[in-house]
C-alpha cells in the first residue's frame, strides 16, 4: 500500500478531488487517488494532514493530470500538523514563477474574464506549490464561488483564481450563516476577508499556496485553481466576525 | 409601437456579446430568461468569466458585488443588474455635482486625504556610526543636525517592498482595500526598473484589474506633483479613490 499525507481536498463539479504526498527519497511527490468509477469522490472520510494508506495502481493518464492513480482500499494511519504538512509541500512540486508552475505558458481567458489556463498538452503536471507574497479574496460571486488573487515572490500575480479548497469554502459558508442581514451579507463578508482574514494569512509563517489544474473543459482549457491556501481558516476566526 | 431606449439596447448588446464570447463555439445564445447554468450553456467557470467581462465592458468594476441577490444567471437578470448599477451611479453623480464627496463625504473641494502610511528601511544606523563611516567629527550629525539615527534599506528591501508596506498602512488608515483604488500614482527618483514603479506596485498590492496606474516625476517634489494630479483626477466622477505612493531607496546597507 502507498502511504500518502493528504495535502489537498478540493470541491470540483463532480465531487471531491484529493491529493496526497508520497515520500520519494529526500523529497515528496503528489499523487491523486481517484475512485474506481470517477475522477472525483462522492464522499471522502479523511481530512487534510491525515496519513492514509491507499491501495494504488497506475492507470493510463492524460496530460497534465499525470498524478492520477486508481485507488482500491484505504485506511488511516495517523495525522500530522498543518505546519508539518506545509514543510512537506515545500519539498514536493514547487515553482518560483507562473511559468514554472506547470512547466509551460499560462494563457489569459479568451472570454474576457481574468482567469488563466494552460493547454492540456503543454502542462507537465497538474499540481504545484508556491510561496505567496500577498493574497486577496473576492466574494462578489459568493455563494457559491470565491476567487482569490495571489502575488508571487517573482513579482507576478494571478488575478482571479477560483478557490476550490473545501476548508476555505466551508469557512465562508459558516460566516454567511452568521450574518443576520442576508441582503447585505456580501459586503460584510468581503470586509472581513479584506481585514481580519488577510492579516491572519499575511502574519503567518506558513503562508503557502497550492495551485492546480482543472480537467479540460468543453473548450479544452485546463483552468488554474487555488487548490489550497495556508494557513487554513481556523474555527476561532468565526468568533471574530461581527 | 414604442422605440427601445438606446441605453437598454446598448446594455443588451454588451451583455449578449460577453455571453456569446463565453459560450462554446457554435452554441446559440440562450433565451432571455433561460438559466445559463441549468441549460448547460455555461459551466461555473464560464459563468464567472462572463460576469467579469460584463463588468469590464460596462466599466462597472465590482458591479455584481453590489447585487443583494445571487449573481445573475440569465440575460434578463444580467441586464437588470447593469441597469440598477448605472442608475445608482447616476444618483451618485448628481449628489457629487451638488456637493463633491470623497470616500467619507466632504464638501471641501474634490480631494481629501483619508489615509497615510510610511515605511522605512529596516537597518537602523546611529549617527555616530555614520560620522565614523564618513570621517566626520563626533557630534556633527547628532548635535549639528539633530539626527540621532537613519534607516537604511537592507539588501532584501527595495522601493516596491517599502512602497507596498507604506501603501498598505495608508489603506488601513483609510479603511479601504487596495481593490477600491481607481488609480495608483507612483513617484520615485531611484526606481529605474521595468515594469514601472506604479505598475509594479499594482501587482504587489493586487489592485483591481480596472485600477489604472501612472508614474509621475519631479524627484523631491514628486509627491506634490502627484497630489496635484490626483486632485485633478477627481474631476472625473467615476474616480473616488487615488492611491499615491512615493518611494526612494537612497542608502542601502
Amino acid at each position: 500500500m502507498t502511504e500518502l499525507l493528504i495535502s489537498e481536498i478540493t470541491l470540483m463539479r463532480r465531487g471531491f478531488c484529493v491529493i496526497g504526498l508520497e515520500r520519494n527519497e529526500a523529497r515528496f511527490r503528489s499523487l491523486r487517488p481517484v475512485p474506481r468509477h470517477s475522477t472525483a469522490w462522492d464522499k471522502f472520510q479523511y481530512g487534510r494532514a491525515d496519513e492514509v494508506a491507499f491501495d494504488l495502481s497506475t492507470i493510463p493518464v492524460t496530460s497534465p493530470h499525470i498524478e492520477d492513480r486508481l485507488s482500491a482500499r484505504d485506511k488511516k494511519l495517523g495525522s500530522s500538523t498543518e505546519a508539518k504538512l506545509v514543510e512537506c509541500l515545500k519539498q514536493a512540486e514547487m515553482a518560483n514563477s507562473i511559468r514554472e508552475l506547470f512547466c509551460c505558458d499560462v494563457h489569459s481567458s479568451p472570454r474576457g474574464g481574468e482567469a488563466v489556463y494552460v493547454n492540456p498538452e503543454d502542462g507537465k503536471r497538474s499540481i504545484c506549490g508556491c510561496e505567496v507574497d500577498s493574497v486577496r479574496f473576492s466574494l462578489r460571486f459568493f455563494p457559491p464561488k470565491i476567487r482569490a488573487a495571489l502575488s508571487l515572490k517573482s513579482g507576478e500575480s494571478l488575478q482571479s483564481l477560483p478557490v476550490v479548497d473545501v476548508e476555505w469554502l466551508g469557512f465562508a459558508v459558516n460566516l454567511e450563516s452568521q450574518v443576520k442581514d442576508k441582503l447585505n451579507f456580501r459586503p460584510k463578508l468581503q470586509s472581513f476577508f479584506d481585514s481580519f482574514v488577510r492579516e491572519e494569512i499575511m502574519s503567518s509563517p506558513i503562508r503557502f499556496a497550492g495551485i492546480g489544474l482543472a480537467r479540460p473543459d468543453r473548450d479544452g482549457f485546463c483552468w488554474l485553481m487555488l487548490d489550497s491556501l495556508f494557513p487554513l481558516p481556523k474555527k476561532a476566526w468565526l468568533k471574530e466576525f461581527r | 409601437m414604442g422605440v427601445a431606449d438606446p441605453n437598454s439596447v446598448r446594455i443588451r448588446e454588451i451583455v449578449e456579446t460577453c455571453l456569446q464570447a463565453g459560450l462554446p463555439a457554435g452554441m446559440r445564445l440562450p433565451e432571455e430568461d433561460e438559466d445559463w447554468i441549468e441549460s448547460d450553456s455555461l459551466d461555473s467557470m464560464g459563468h464567472v468569466e462572463v460576469l467579469l467581462s460584463i463588468e469590464s465592458a460596462m466599466h462597472l468594476p465590482g458591479l455584481f458585488a453590489q447585487c443583494t441577490d445571487a449573481p445573475p444567471t440569465s440575460t434578463r437578470t444580467a441586464i437588470e443588474a447593469v441597469q440598477k448599477a448605472l442608475s445608482r451611479r447616476s444618483e451618485g453623480k448628481v449628489a457629487k455635482g451638488e456637493k463633491r464627496t470623497s470616500l467619507e463625504g466632504s464638501a471641501e473641494g474634490p480631494g481629501r486625504l483619508v489615509g497615510w502610511g510610511v515605511a522605512l528601511g529596516s537597518e537602523l544606523v546611529t549617527s555616530s556610526k555614520i560620522e565614523e563611516e564618513f570621517n566626520l567629527s563626533a557630534g556633527t550629525l547628532s548635535t549639528g543636525a539633530g539626527i540621532d539615527s537613519v534607516c537604511r534599506a537592507s539588501h532584501e528591501e527595495n522601493e516596491i517592498l517599502l512602497g507596498k508596506a507604506a501603501a498598505e498602512r495608508a489603506l488601513k488608515v483609510a479603511g479601504v482595500p487596495a481593490q477600491r483604488a481607481n488609480w495608483i500614482i507612483g513617484t520615485s527618483e531611484t526606481f529605474l526598473g521595468f515594469p514601472s514603479f506604479a505598475a509594479s506596485l499594482h501587482t504587489a498590492l493586487l489592485a483591481s484589474s480596472t485600477c489604472q496606474v501612472l508614474d509621475i516625476g519631479g524627484a523631491c517634489v514628486g509627491l506634490l506633483n502627484s497630489l496635484a494630479v490626483a486632485n485633478a483626477m477627481f474631476g472625473d466622477p467615476s474616480v473616488d479613490c487615488v492611491l499615491i505612493v512615493s518611494a526612494d531607496v537612497i542608502a542601502v546597507s
